[in-house]
Order: structure tokens, then C-alpha cells, then sequence
């Protein structure tokens, strides 16, 4: 082998290894690890405590299980944090809540308590309603600082209607 | 000889004009081309989340075309620009004939080229988007996606970089290696279409080398090494296995009495009568020969195949076409979709590689150049022909051309333009909310736009919120909605 082909070779090696830690970060960010924990709980839910410490599972379970459903941030952000109990409809929800690519792909963190919360950055409360728009068909999601939503689920039949069985 | 030589001249002059007026048609569509409400979509998280978190969390939701992924979070809407939309589609156009010109370079002698590699790159380039199945995916429609054209430039600068490489040495070797990689990696990651086409023209690339050339065997074996970690990297996404797997179902159930082998031959076939099988093509082709007596491979083997091995070759380019479209159906198609989009860059490798054994095949129509093409009457017929199949024949031309005449295509600039003032004005003079109406299009140019972006009564309210939330106003209204009360 020549000297070039070799360090072609070094080179190749190298963006090889790149690509590992940008799939090693991808796999370990905290949202990929709450889309692999709800994908495993619903492909075959033995796997979830080979995958994950039990912490991690006691907080992702405890974060379905909270009360405090909706918290309204003065830094323009909406926090949606998960109350049922993971259903396949709950993961189907969470896919539809990500896929809904108008108002950005919502950031999905862990907050202080430990809960996951998903985030939507908007400009004002007045766009609150192009959210609860894009979400009209979920009956897990609460709002509870809308000054407008009487009005809103007047004009929306659909979504009142969705509202009532939440 | 001197008619000849004129005659010559007459074609060359028509090839040259057919390409400038198929370059202008494809500008003017491009200038009166909005973006359409998944543009706006897409343009929002790298603006107001940053172009990091949007990346990744696309990366770890969506899907795996990371190339795409990370050119959208650039694009000129995420900076506001959304009345300089034009330049995605220009920038596509350029991307497309560059990288045409490169490839062409990595394996045609330039010094006996009469007509010059750049306007046999240009012509390939006009060609191409004049039959190209879907002309508003391949240029227009969603064009801040980067996933349905780029896949090609991407997969010619790598093969580019590898053929170059052969004859390269030192320092200039190692800029082509790196070069190279990165092409590769960007290519894997434009669209899930060109897995099966980079990891063929790898294996053909190994396989070919091995017996004859050892050295050129070992600087292909590095692309393959990159080749291996970027199926890795697409197959162990977090976002890979969330979308097959679970929203598509199975295989089985989406292809119910059939099977995606057999809808894939089908359509391919449908395209290419309909792109390739074409007047244009052909008269485009014929225009070629009198000037390939002359063109050179770099490679020799390539000029001295058999018959037999370059009907091979020509099969194995066809087939290689088809496979493209395979990692698409079996990964989210079905036979109730019709994704004409898929064919788009398989009709270009299929188109490519007819024009490449045309050249190869040279040797064995001689005679016949002799015969044909030595007739002055004959070339200046051909000359006034091919400029007239473009504007006539080709689909896509005359449905630009259609359309522009029609006012269809200032119609559509207009009705955008019209919505971008309104907005202005009511969040200018206006308190909130700030409710804005979209009177709709109602014959949008089929040359660039397709139906279906926003419906009456919110319909499609996804679309509707894309435009809210990349405006900033509270509702984007449907003249014909009835479910407001105000």
C-alpha cells in the first residue's frame, strides 16, 4: 500500500469515528433517551431495565404520574409535562407532537423535579392559540393561563368537544 | 467539407442556444416560485431555537437525512428572506451543473473535446430538468428540504473525488481523500434513495479493481470503510428506527397483493418512457454525435469494451436506477402513493448513464457517422429541430413556457406578494390579534406548485399554523372558511 493510500486510509478512519460520537450524543441526549424508553415500553417493556438505570425509569415514570400538568414560564416558553400513564396512544401522541414540524420540534427536557417537559419557544400568549391548534386532537394537554380559550373553543366545536373528554 | 464543418458550426450554435433558452425558462420559474407552507415549517425551529437544537432534534425525532437535516437549518427563509426564494432553486440549478462538470472531468479528456465538458455539463443539466419526472420537486416545491435533487450532487463530487484520486498523487491526493469522505457522508445522508447507488458504485468500484489494479483497489477501500460508518450511523439513529418501524407498519400490510419489487419496475418503466423516451432526449443525443468521435476516456477499458459488455454495463446502469427507489418503498411507500419525486434522481443516473454509453459505444457507429452526419442538409435540420423540441417536446419546458404565457406563474407570485403586504400592514397599523386572509391560488402552474397547502376551515391546520407561527400573526384565514364567528 502506498503512503497516500494510507493516510486516506488514517483520514477515512478518522470521519469514521466522527460519525460514532455524533451517533453516541444522538442516542444520549435526553430526548433521544425518552423516545428509546417509550419505544421500549411499548415494543417489549422486559427490555426497559437492561437499557436504563432505575432511576432513570422511576423519573420517567413519575413524570406521567405528575399533577402539575402545565406550567406557563415568563420566558415565552410553554412546558407540557406528561400526566397518563404510557399507553400506545400516549406514544403515538408524543411521535404526532414531534412530527408537528409548524411550530418548531418541541425541545424535550428533564426540569428540576425531575419531570420531562416538552417545550415549545413562542413569540407571545397570543400564539398560544396557533398551539392549541396544532394539538386540538390530544386529550392529555391542559392549559390553564389562556386568557382567550373561552372564545377560542367557542369558534372551535372540534376542540371543545376534545377539551370535555379531557 | 467545408458545408460540413459549417454545418457543424450550425449545431453547435443550436446547442448552445437550446441550452440558454432551457437555462432562461428554468430562471423565470424560479423567480415567480414562492415557498410553500413545509418551507416555512421547516425554517422555524433553527430560527427560534437555534440551528443546533433544531438539528439534532430533528436528528433524534424525524428522520435520518442528516445532510438534509442540517442544509434547511441555512436556508435563506430561516434568516427572513422569504421574498428571495428564488435562490434555492438557482442554487440547485448550479449545484446540478457543477457538479455534472466535475464528474464529467474525472473521466473525459478535455483537450479533444470540441464542444468543451462545460456545455456538455449545461446541456446534460437543461436535459435533465426538462424530463425529469417531477419538475416541482426537483427544483420548486419544498425546495429548502435539500433532498430530492441534492442526492445527486452529493453522489457525483464523491465519485468525482475517487476517479480524480486514481491519477492523483501527495498533497493533492489527500485534499481529493478528504474531499471525497465528505461527499460521501453528505451524500448517504440527503435521502435514503441513494443508499443503494453509493453502496453499487462502491462495490463496482472494489470488485473491478481488485484483479486488475491493486493500488486503485486500496483508494477505494477508505470510501468504503466511510460508506460502512454512515450505515451504521443512519441505521443506529434514534429517529431511524422510530419512524420505519412504527408509523408504517408492515412491509406485508402496504403492499397487499403485490409487492414492492413489482410496483418499483412498474413505475420506473412509467418514468422512463415518459422522461427518456422522449424527442428531446433523442434529438439531444443525435446532436451529441458528430462531436464524440473526438472525446477520450481517461480510463482505457472503458473505450475498448466489447458489445456484449457494454450492453451489460448498460443494464447494470438501469438496474442500478431502480434499486435507488427501493430503500424509499421499503421504507415508507406504498402502492396507494404515487411519489413520482422518488424517480427523479433515478431517471437522472438512468439519463447519465445513456449519454456515458452513447460516448462509450462510440467506436461501434462510425460508419454510421460517416454516413449520417456527413450530410450538410441533415445537420441543419437537426440544428433547427433541437431548440424547437425543447420549447414543444420536452414536458416540463413547455409547461413552463405554458405556464409563463398563461400568467399562471405571475399569478401565483402575485397572490404570495399580495398575503406578505397584507401582513405588513396589519401588524404595522393594526392591534393583535392579527388575523391575516390567503386568498388561494385557484390554478396554481403545475410546472412549479402543487395542490394541496392549505385547505378551507383549517383543513390541513398544520400549514395554516406554519404561516402563523414564520409570520408571527395569530391566525391565517381561508376566504371561503365558514367555522369563525368574526
Amino acid at each position: 500500500m502506498k503512503k497516500e493510500n494510507f493516510i486516506a486510509l488514517i483520514i477515512a478512519l478518522f470521519f469514521s469515528c466522527l460519525l460514532g460520537l455524533t451517533l453516541f450524543y444522538l442516542n444520549n441526549n435526553p430526548q433521544a433517551l425518552l423516545i428509546n424508553t417509550v419505544r421500549l415500553i411499548f415494543s417489549d417493556s422486559r427490555n426497559i431495565k437492561e437499557h436504563f438505570a432505575p432511576s432513570f425509569i422511576s423519573q420517567f415514570q413519575n413524570a406521567y404520574c405528575s399533577s402539575n400538568i402545565f406550567e406557563s414560564k415568563p420566558d415565552n416558553e410553554i412546558c407540557i409535562l406528561f400526566q397518563k400513564t404510557p399507553s400506545e396512544f400516549m406514544a403515538l401522541k408524543i411521535f404526532k407532537a414531534y412530527n408537528t414540524s409548524a411550530y418548531g420540534w418541541p425541545k424535550i427536557e428533564m426540569n428540576q423535579n425531575g419531570n420531562f417537559q416538552m417545550i415549545y419557544t413562542i413569540n407571545s400568549n397570543q400564539n398560544f392559540k396557533s398551539v392549541l391548534y396544532g394539538h386540538s386532537n390530544g386529550d392529555c394537554l391542559v392549559f390553564d393561563s389562556i386568557s382567550n380559550v373561552c372564545e377560542l373553543i367557542e369558534r372551535k366545536p372540534n376542540f371543545r368537544m376534545l377539551l370535555q373528554e379531557s | 467539407m467545408s458545408s460540413i464543418v459549417q454545418g457543424k458550426e450550425n449545431l453547435f450554435f443550436s446547442i448552445r442556444l437550446t441550452t440558454i433558452i432551457g437555462l432562461l425558462l428554468l430562471i423565470i420559474a424560479a423567480y415567480y416560485c414562492p415557498p410553500n407552507a413545509e418551507d416555512l415549517a421547516l425554517s422555524i425551529a433553527p430560527r427560534n431555537q437555534g440551528k443546533a437544537t433544531s438539528i439534532i432534534n430533528l436528528l433524534s425525532f424525524f428522520d435520518s437525512r442528516y445532510t438534509a437535516n442540517v442544509l434547511h437549518a441555512f436556508n435563506p427563509l430561516v434568516w427572513g428572506f422569504f421574498n428571495e426564494f428564488y435562490i434555492l432553486p438557482l442554487l440547485c440549478i448550479a449545484s446540478v451543473f457543477f457538479s455534472i462538470r466535475f464528474f464529467l472531468g474525472s473521466i473525459l479528456c478535455k483537450e479533444n473535446c470540441e464542444i468543451g465538458l462545460w456545455w456538455i455539463a449545461l446541456i446534460i443539466t437543461i436535459t435533465y430538468f426538462g424530463i425529469v419526472p417531477s419538475l416541482p420537486f426537483s427544483l420548486f416545491y419544498m425546495s429548502s428540504t435539500f433532498t430530492y435533487t441534492y442526492p445527486v450532487v452529493f453522489w457525483l463530487l464523491w465519485t468525482g473525488c475517487l476517479l480524480r484520486s486514481y491519477h492523483s498523487m501527495g498533497l493533492n491526493h489527500a485534499l481529493l481523500s478528504i474531499s471525497g469522505f465528505l461527499f460521501l457522508i453528505f451524500s448517504f445522508g440527503s435521502s435514503e434513495l441513494f443508499i443503494a447507488i453509493n453502496g453499487l458504485t462502491l462495490l463496482t468500484a472494489l470488485i473491478l479493481c481488485y484483479p486488475i489494479n491493486k493500488q486503485r483497489f486500496f483508494i477505494a477501500l477508505p470510501y468504503f470503510l466511510v460508506a460502512l460508518a454512515c450505515l451504521a450511523f443512519l441505521y443506529f439513529m434514534p429517529s431511524q428506527k422510530f419512524t420505519s418501524e412504527k408509523i408504517y407498519g408492515d412491509l406485508d400490510e402496504r403492499y397487499k397483493g403485490s409487492n414492492f419489487i413489482f410496483s418499483s419496475i412498474t413505475l420506473f418503466g412509467l418514468a422512463w418512457v415518459k422522461s427518456i423516451f422522449n424527442p428531446f432526449v433523442a434529438l439531444v443525443m443525435l446532436s451529441f454525435i458528430p462531436f464524440f468521435s473526438r472525446l477520450r476516456f481517461k480510463f482505457n477499458f472503458l473505450s475498448n469494451l466489447k458489445r456484449i459488455e457494454i450492453m451489460g454495463l448498460f443494464f447494470l446502469i438501469q438496474i442500478s436506477s431502480l434499486l435507488i427507489t427501493w430503500p424509499y418503498m421499503i421504507a415508507r411507500g406504498s402502492l396507494y402513493e404515487h411519489p413520482v419525486y422518488i424517480f427523479n434522481v433515478a431517471i437522472f443516473i438512468s439519463m447519465l448513464g445513456t449519454f456515458l454509453i452513447l460516448v462509450i459505444s462510440n467506436n461501434y457507429y462510425i460508419q454510421l457517422q460517416k454516413n449520417i452526419f456527413s450530410n450538410n442538409k441533415f445537420l441543419n435540420i437537426l440544428s433547427i429541430l433541437l431548440p424547437i423540441s425543447l420549447l414543444f417536446l420536452s414536458p416540463n419546458y413547455s409547461l413552463v413556457l405554458s405556464d409563463w404565457r398563461s400568467g399562471k406563474l405571475a399569478d401565483l407570485h402575485k397572490y404570495h406578494q399580495e398575503l406578505y403586504t397584507s401582513i405588513a400592514t396589519i401588524k404595522k397599523h393594526t392591534q393583535r390579534p392579527w388575523i391575516a386572509y390567503f386568498p388561494q391560488c385557484q390554478n396554481p402552474p403545475a410546472s412549479i406548485w402543487l395542490d394541496g397547502d392549505l385547505l378551507p376551515n383549517r383543513q390541513n391546520q398544520d400549514w395554516n399554523s406554519a404561516y402563523e407561527v414564520y409570520f408571527d400573526i395569530d391566525e391565517l384565514r381561508l376566504p371561503e372558511d365558514t367555522i369563525f364567528k368574526n
